[in-house]
């Protein structure tokens, strides 16, 4: 689609207006000055006809029918004549005898073409009419009466042809005949032709020319900043809204310009606070998800600090349980034990008859059962009084190592370790964390009875030093690996389900995290976190 | 030879009581025995002890109390005490109170024998090295 501009418009429009009443004036104007001319012709008409009225020869030679007569009248009718507009005469005696015609070379019309008037008698006054013959051409007719008497003047004359005062008679005077002459009308057409060319044309030019300058000079003035404002709209529609249009004219497109940019400063205003909406919004979400975040975050440790709580109470209850009983076992324990022991070396020192060897045998059964049972109840009651830890700057990787020279690790069992270098000290009780170690060194090695490796490696990871013991033994299954924190949970056929419970126990009175990740038929692995900085370790 | 140390056993439990005194009696020593605090004490007043075992949990008085009566009286007697179960207070007086050695029960018999063979000639400085400490 073809886009006209509001310019093209305004010029073509003021153009075309421009035109239109130059056309129209000159138009106005040339048929003025046509008219003017033609009264001219007209008045020249009748003056070269009132010449001949009065030319006494003229009557005289009418009088006497001389035709021959008439070449001096003409003669000087012609003189006359200065434009050359004569293009024809004729003369027509009373008794519709026409004396004298001719006509002019130049003009088309043969003068035969042109009508004779019938009843001369009637035309009492000079008349006037204009002929237009077959071809076109137009004559200015001019036919005057000629009496034998010519009493009037020239001015009674002209009184006559211009408004008549009155009637003038003309009683008992001879009509000799009539004089008819013809002038045309070409000469006027030639002028008026060479005026529309040489001034109408070029000066209708000129306006037009001058009426797009001026129009289009006025367009410029308008469009220039309606342009302007468009171009600030597509900025601002294109969401610049920064834009302003400068137009300080104090007309309509002043005030369109001024109230366009207070539309825009209050579609900025909005815009802005609906920015701000937005971003309210946008924190509030944020907050709400944090606070969700916190929400679930709480949830979950609700949750813990419940298992836990259980499990505190749990374990306090097989505390008070294990505590008691061991109380009670150990005494009677001691007395079998110290039995035991005497009757031993009295059988030993002096062989008493009647005794097999089985005796000694079973003593011997009896004291193993009672240090088995003894250990049991050591076990229950390290776990149920877990010692404050005696906490001083250690170096983990030392620990370990001590440890792993302590523990029996059987040959189809492969150690790697891979400690850190450069470990910072930790403030542990490194008796418990040994204890610990041993534990879990024994537990990754029972469940590597058909042989293995047996990682342990230590590192810094954020602001806690790991350990991670790792077996490639046998695994736990996902319902057991749950459970195997809890006091009195086993495995093992003789185990009594307190080692892991105890350094749980342990791991927590230092406030660290022990943990486990295992796989059934893979293996297992025991994670330690031992916290860097803790507020309660300069208490040891 | 020497004469063999007098050693007095204190516990209430009747069985821990005689199979101490038994093994002690066959290792050769001279062994006296008391049911409680109160009789240890008496029997102290009487015979000067080079050791005494004391079970810390006695009805009456306590192992801790007799061990500061008996120090009271004679202050040269080594005593060890024994427990079944020993609590953290406890442990806590044992340490101010500067108790030689605390025994556990069940007792570590070849231990306690090989040290107080070893330690006859030198009753004043025993030293037990049951490793059961905590």
């Amino acid at each position: 689609m073809i886009k006209i501009g509001i310019r093209f418009k305004f010029v073509f429009f003021t153009s075309l207006l421009i035109a239109t009443i130059g056309i129209a004036s000159s138009w106005f104007f040339s048929t003025q000055t046509r008219s003017q001319l033609e009264e001219e012709l007209k008045k020249r008409g009748y003056s070269l006809i009132a010449q001949l009225a009065q030319d006494g020869e003229v009557k005289d030679s009418m009088s006497v029918a001389q035709k021959a007569f008439f070449e001096e009248p003409i003669r000087r009718l012609r003189n006359l004549d200065i434009e050359q507009e004569l293009a024809y005469w004729r003369v027509l005696l009373a008794q519709d005898d026409v004396l004298l015609e001719e006509n002019e070379k130049w003009i088309k019309t043969e003068i035969d073409k042109i009508p004779v008037h019938n009843n001369i008698e009637d035309i009492i006054d000079p008349v006037f009419s204009i002929f237009s013959a077959d071809n076109g051409e137009h004559f200015y007719d001019f036919v005057v009466p000629i009496y034998e008497k010519q009493t009037i003047t020239e001015e009674e004359f002209a009184t006559q042809i211009f408004g008549s005062e009155g009637e003038h008679n003309k009683i008992g005077e001879k009509l000799l005949g009539i004089v008819q002459i013809g002038l045309t009308p070409e000469r006027i057409n030639k002028k008026m032709q060479t005026i529309l060319w040489t001034r109408s044309i070029p000066l209708g030019f000129i306006i037009v020319l001058v009426g797009i300058g001026v129009s289009y000079f006025i367009a410029s003035g308008v469009v220039k900043p309606v342009k302007l404002l468009v171009k600030i709209t597509d900025r601002v529609a294109a969401g610049d809204l920064t834009q302003k249009v400068e137009i300080s004219s104090k007309d309509e497109i002043g005030l369109l310009a001024s109230q366009f940019n207070q539309m825009t400063e209050s579609l900025k205003q909005l815009i802005d606070e609906k920015e701000g909406v937005m971003d309210q919004l946008k924190n509030v979400n944020k907050e709400l998800s944090s606070i969700n975040v916190e929400l679930v975050q709480k949830n979950e440790q609700l949750n813990d600090a419940q298992e836990q709580l259980v499990r505190t109470e749990k374990l306090a209850a097989v505390g008070t349980l294990a505590s008691g009983i061991s109380h009670e076992l150990r005494n009677p324990l001691s007395a079998i034990k110290n039995a035991v022991f005497l009757l031993k070396r009295k059988l030993s020192r002096n062989v008493i008859p009647d005794t097999d060897e089985k005796v000694m045998q079973f003593l011997d059964i009896m004291d193993k059962e009672i240090d088995r049972s003894s250990k049991i109840i050591s076990d229950l009651l390290g776990f149920t009084r877990v010692a404050k830890p005696t906490r001083f700057s250690s170096d983990i990787n030392k620990v370990v190592n001590e440890t792993i020279s302590r523990v029996e690790i059987a040959e189809n069992i492969k150690l790697s370790k891979n400690l850190q270098f450069d470990l910072p000290m930790v403030m542990i009780d490194a008796n418990q964390i040994g204890q610990i170690l041993i534990n879990l060194i024994d537990n990754a090695c029972q469940a590597m009875m058909d042989g293995g490796e047996l990682k342990i490696s230590t590192k810094v990871s954020e602001s806690f030093m790991e350990i991670e013991i790792s077996d490639s033994g046998c695994g736990i299954s996902e319902k057991e690996v749950k459970k195997i924190f809890d006091p009195l949970f086993t495995t093992k056929a003789s185990g009594t389900g307190l080692g892991l419970a105890l350094c749980q126990g342990i791991i927590q009175k230092h406030n660290g995290v022990i943990d486990v990740r295992s796989q059934e038929g893979v293996g297992t692995t025991m994670f330690i976190k031992l916290p860097l900085e803790d507020k309660d370790a300069g208490s040891a | 030879m020497q004469d063999p140390l007098n050693i007095l056993v204190v516990d209430d439990e009747p069985s821990i009581r005689i199979t101490l005194a038994g093994i002690l009696e066959d290792e050769g020593y001279n062994v006296v025995i008391a049911e409680d605090g109160y009789k240890g004490i008496a029997a102290a007043e009487k015979i000067n002890f080079n050791i005494a075992f004391i079970d810390m949990k006695m009805p009456g008085i306590s192992g801790i109390e007799t061990f500061k009566e008996f120090k009271k009286i004679s202050p040269n007697t080594i005593i060890l005490l024994m427990t079944a179960f020993l609590d953290e207070d406890a442990l806590d007086d044992t340490t101010k109170l500067k108790v030689q050695r605390i025994l556990y029960k069940p007792l570590d018999l070849d231990l306690i024998l090989k040290i107080l063979r070893e330690n006859q000639a030198k009753t004043s400085i025993l030293v037990v090295n049951d490793n059961s400490s905590i």
